[in-house]
């Protein structure tokens, strides 16, 4: 479904992604592990348009994405999610999930309200996304007023409305508690049982081993390994740059 | 009598040309330039009455598309960058606009008029004189400010529905985050073209009623000074609903007109109102849960609907 080969992206002398291949198949739950500084967001800005490669080729069902803007990208069906979740401050909960639905609508239908009865089924669509992503009993409440757990499900349910094939969140679980996360696993799950491709970037080693079922290792800009989460696991390169440290750490 | 309906008349054009800063407002673009699409819609739609020969509603409409293909040319270039950069290039255009309205000169001799004052059209720094169209088809100041007020309304009619409208959602996302916009699939720097040319043509429009209203205009009736004022009647008014423009454009307009007896003071006064609206009411006078207070208040005091529930 999404083949990249080759990425490579340098700002001035540094390599902050270097000859990266992937490949992610329909209905996958991919993961991208790394530590910080690895080049996942990088990775990730490319793919969503943001930022341009410096060399490679991203495809997604068949069509080139290199060079497309974000937007394009997002109606080819590509959205993501952000680590740092950002909405009008002004706007309900579900008027944020309703804006996003733009790119299904021509110029006349922009100038619809909500209750316009020729957009019943977009207003039908909206109040399904609230409730798979438990936002409905919040629905007519303002964004800011979110509880702080409910808040990156906003960011969720804003990236469902433009009808992703293929969803690539970055860091979901950033400033989660453990039960927040678990909760968050089985939401993650869910979406995979519907149907979309999953892409994760996670730091987080317990959760993208515990819940993707193919994941890749950044360091340095580089892929170290991909595999399963038993095969990286007991992958020597993946333990020296990231396991290991983590171990020596906590025997200290 | 005819002093108010002319007041009247001039709140008109200032509650329009508060909508003109407002349209881009809202996506988080601050223009300090409006007064140049005034400006250019004032002379466009003047000399289309005085030298074309046209009705007032085409010379209105003229002055609005003047004003928009105007904010197209500085826009179009300039909304594409991030920050300041549109604001200072708006603050640019505004200046470069009011010395070439300035130094224009176009027209034909009058056949009547005492010597030095025998020009049609604009003539260079004297100005634009005997924009004579309301004299000539005898209407009145109050009827003049019935047309000013029908033009308020169809404006404030199109921002009250598009506020309801997805268009709106999009642009306070703009305003909010470029890269989450643009994360759901907007077009960022089409929209923020689009809003800004919107706004061009309503201070066009504005421009060409006040043309009108003042029979005479110069270049330097359009300093920067008054696109601050227009940014002012939004700011103060309020900038997150559509009711803030229309609020502070009539309170800016009208209070320093019947303060007019305690004279200098006045000055004083406003100024102080603006401290304390700034300092007390960050949001503007009128923010949005002001009116979502008022929207709920007054749904259930009538009471016709009932609560909503899911269908």
């Amino acid at each position: 479904m999404l083949e990249v080969s080759g990425l490579s992206k340098s700002f001035g002398g540094l390599l902050a992604v270097d000859n990266v291949d992937l490949g992610v198949g329909k209905g996958a739950l991919f993961g991208i592990l790394g530590p910080n500084g690895s080049g996942k967001t990088t990775l990730f800005n490319m793919l969503t348009g943001f930022l341009e490669p410096s060399a490679g080729q991203i495809r997604f069902e068949g069509r080139d994405l290199v060079g497309k803007s974000p937007e394009s990208i997002v109606r080819a069906g590509v959205a993501r999610t952000f680590q740092v979740v950002r909405f009008h401050k002004e706007s309900t909960v579900r008027e944020t999930v309703w804006a996003a639905q733009s790119l299904h609508l021509g110029f006349g239908g922009m100038f619809r309200t909500m209750k316009s009865p020729s957009q019943r089924d977009l207003a039908a669509e909206v109040d399904r996304i609230l409730e798979k992503t438990w936002l409905e009993p919040h629905a007519d409440r303002l964004a800011r007023e979110l509880p702080f757990g409910l808040v990156r499900q906003l960011e969720i349910a804003r990236a469902l409305a433009t009808r992703p094939k293929i969803l690539l969140m970055d860091e979901p679980a950033s400033g989660m508690n453990p039960s927040e996360t678990r909760q968050l696993m089985d939401d993650i799950r869910r979406l995979r049982a519907d149907g979309l491709t999953i892409i994760l970037i996670e730091h987080d080693i317990e959760m993208v081993l515990g819940l993707c079922d193919r994941i890749a290792v950044l360091n340095f800009g580089r892929k170290i390994a991909e595999g399963s989460a038993d095969e990286v696991k007991n992958n020597s390169d993946v333990i020296a740059a990231y396991l290991g440290t983590k171990k020596k750490r906590a025997h200290a | 009598m005819s002093y108010w309906f002319t007041i009247a008349s001039l709140t008109g054009i200032n509650v329009l040309l508060a909508y003109s800063v407002y349209a881009s407002f809202m996506s988080g673009q601050v223009s300090i330039g409006q007064v140049a699409f005034f400006g250019v819609g004032a002379y466009v739609g003047a000399s289309l009455t005085v030298l074309g020969g046209f009705d007032l509603a085409s010379a209105v409409m003229a002055g609005g598309f003047a004003g928009a293909a105007a904010s197209l040319f500085v826009g179009v270039p300039t909304l594409r960058l991030k920050g300041y950069h549109f604001t200072i290039a708006t603050v640019a255009f505004a200046e470069a606009m009011r010395v070439v309205l300035h130094n224009l000169k176009y027209g034909r001799p009058r056949s009547s008029g005492n010597v030095g004052d025998q020009w049609l059209g604009p003539d260079g720094a004297t100005g634009f004189r005997h924009i004579s169209y309301l004299n000539d088809h005898s209407i009145s100041t109050g009827q003049y400010a019935v047309i000013v007020w029908l033009i308020v309304a169809v404006v404030v009619v199109a921002f009250f529905l598009v506020e309801r409208s997805r268009i709106a959602r999009i642009l306070r996302t703009i305003e909010e985050d470029e890269v989450v916009a643009r994360s759901i699939g907007v077009p960022v720097a089409r929209y923020k073209v689009a809003a800004f040319a919107c706004g061009g043509f309503i201070a066009g429009i504005s421009g060409a009623l006040y043309a009108h209203l003042l029979t005479f205009i110069s270049g330097n009736d359009f300093i920067i000074h008054l696109s601050t004022i227009a940014l002012a009647y939004v700011v103060i008014g309020g900038g997150q609903t559509m009711w803030g423009p229309l609020i502070g454009a009539i309170i800016f307009t009208v209070l320093p007109e019947t303060l007019r007896p305690i004279r200098e003071f006045r000055i004083e006064l406003f100024g102080l109102l603006i401290i304390l609206v700034m300092l007390f009411r960050p949001a503007g006078m009128i923010s949005a849960a002001m009116v979502r207070r008022w929207g709920v208040a007054l749904t259930s005091k009538a009471g016709a609907k009932p609560p909503r529930k899911a269908p």
